[in-house]
């Protein structure tokens, strides 16, 4: 959960932006294996937004660990699959770079939910009922306070944080995706660029009634799911750094 | 110097420096009211470093860091960007067309100005605007708002072009000429601003 209610509103909007783009995918998609992918991605942004607000604490973690297990398994097997080179922008963009990036996403969720449930060794399960009763959690937010001299309470930091090595992993997992969002900011700039540049064509066999949707330019769909990966990668970092 | 009483029984007195010129002081210690015995102390050296800024920030924001040199300075920006806003404001006054009929303002600025940057330049923006806003809150929750409302006018002036993509090969229409013949006086306050 994340105690900070801005931090959270943001975490929130930025998955809810993500979730709509999958739903849009999953729709539009022609091919069965693209809806999959976006609707293991679809899945991975509720789980999200369950994970920063109180309520999300009591949403079973098991079925979420198998779940996102089975995801990584997916899109190893896509990426392995998948011949370098393969660009297919107007659908998912897919590559084995891209594959082993979610594939890397889909077992930062697995490792997430791995220490919220407490099963990674050293690691006992949190009392999430209890956070949830209190909705609060203090020394979680992300604002640099003031501190106050709160000599009567004791540090909760030291019981949240568990082993170091934990501490260091998900430390590790913020920048990766961190820099992830940057790169995928940096490709959302070079899309945009594409865009504005690129010459309008209309197809040789579009009708009169639609043709100014078959004038869009190729890389606006680039930049829509670049965007999608910029939110994505963006509420990944800020939840690995908090939760 | 702050003495703050225990607000519950049983709890200790604090008393908290509060030299906010430099050098700062921000030491506090927790005093037992019933032994007189310090029982906890906290020094500012010891403060996380945002902490640290954060306090910095505000005092240096308010002129009490540095005294009467950071208020000049202060006094300065202040002149300064009222200029720039002031300024602002007369070049869009300049821009408005002043041979059309009833209400006109002035053509806004040029759109994509983001995306013309590099896209390097773009992302050092973006990061640095999202830093700031996280810590200026007011700055960012307007900076988004603005954002937003952009956005969502360029999306509506994206549709609309869309929707006139061949449209655009026919004739000009005649509001389209009449636009047109406007623009040399348009382009000559932009002239008078710039010179």
């Amino acid at each position: 959960m994340i105690a900070d209610s801005s931090l959270r509103w943001i975490t929130t909007a930025l998955f809810v932006f993500a979730a709509g783009y999958c739903v849009y995918r999953i729709i539009r998609a022609a091919q069965w294996n693209v809806r999959i992918d976006h609707g293991f991605h679809l899945v991975m942004c509720a789980a999200m937004i369950a994970m920063a607000w109180p309520w999300g604490l009591g949403v079973p973690l098991l079925p979420q660990g198998v779940f996102f297990a089975a995801a990584t398994v997916w899109f190893a097997i896509s990426a392995a699959r998948t011949a370098p080179g393969t660009t297919g922008v107007d659908e998912h963009p897919h590559g084995p770079a891209m594959g082993s990036y979610h594939v890397f996403m889909m077992a930062a969720m697995v490792w997430m939910v791995a220490v919220m449930a407490g099963w990674l060794p050293g690691t006992a399960a949190h009392d999430h009922t209890a956070d949830a009763a209190d909705g609060d959690m203090s020394g979680m937010g992300a604002h640099a306070h003031t501190p106050d001299m709160d000599m009567s309470s004791p540090d909760h930091t030291a019981a949240m944080s568990g082993p170091g090595w934990i501490s260091a992993v998900s430390l590790t997992l913020t920048v990766v995706f961190a820099v992830a969002a940057i790169v995928w900011l940096y490709r959302l700039f070079v899309a945009e660029q594409s865009t504005a540049l690129a010459p309008v064509h209309p197809s040789p066999g579009s009708q009169a009634g639609n043709i100014a949707v078959d004038a869009l330019p190729a890389s606006r769909p680039q930049s829509v799911a670049a965007a999608c990966e910029v939110a994505m990668a963006a509420g990944m970092a800020i939840m690995m750094g908090v939760v | 110097m702050k003495l703050v009483p225990p607000a519950e029984e049983g709890q200790a007195w604090k008393v908290q420096e509060a030299k906010r010129d430099w050098p700062t002081r921000y030491d506090s210690v927790a005093v037992d009211a019933a032994s007189g015995q310090v029982i906890d102390k906290v020094e500012f050296a010891n403060w996380p470093l945002m902490a640290k800024m954060t306090n910095w920030t505000i005092d240096a924001h308010m002129g009490i860091l540095f005294g009467l040199v950071n208020q000049i300075l202060l006094a300065l920006t202040a002149i300064g960007l009222i200029a720039v806003i002031l300024r602002g404001y007369r070049m869009w006054w300049l821009r408005c067309p002043t041979r059309a009929r009833g209400i006109r303002f002035g053509p806004p600025a040029k759109r994509g100005a983001l995306r013309r940057m590099p896209p390097w330049a773009a992302v050092t923006a973006v990061v640095i605007a999202v830093i700031l806003g996280w810590y200026m809150p007011l700055f960012g929750i307007t900076l988004a708002v603005f954002v937003a409302v952009d956005v969502a006018l360029g999306l509506r002036h994206h549709r609309r072009s869309r929707g006139t993509t061949l449209e655009s090969a026919s004739l000009p229409s005649r509001e389209e000429r009449a636009d047109a013949d406007r623009a040399p006086g348009i382009d000559a306050h932009n002239r008078q601003d710039a010179s």
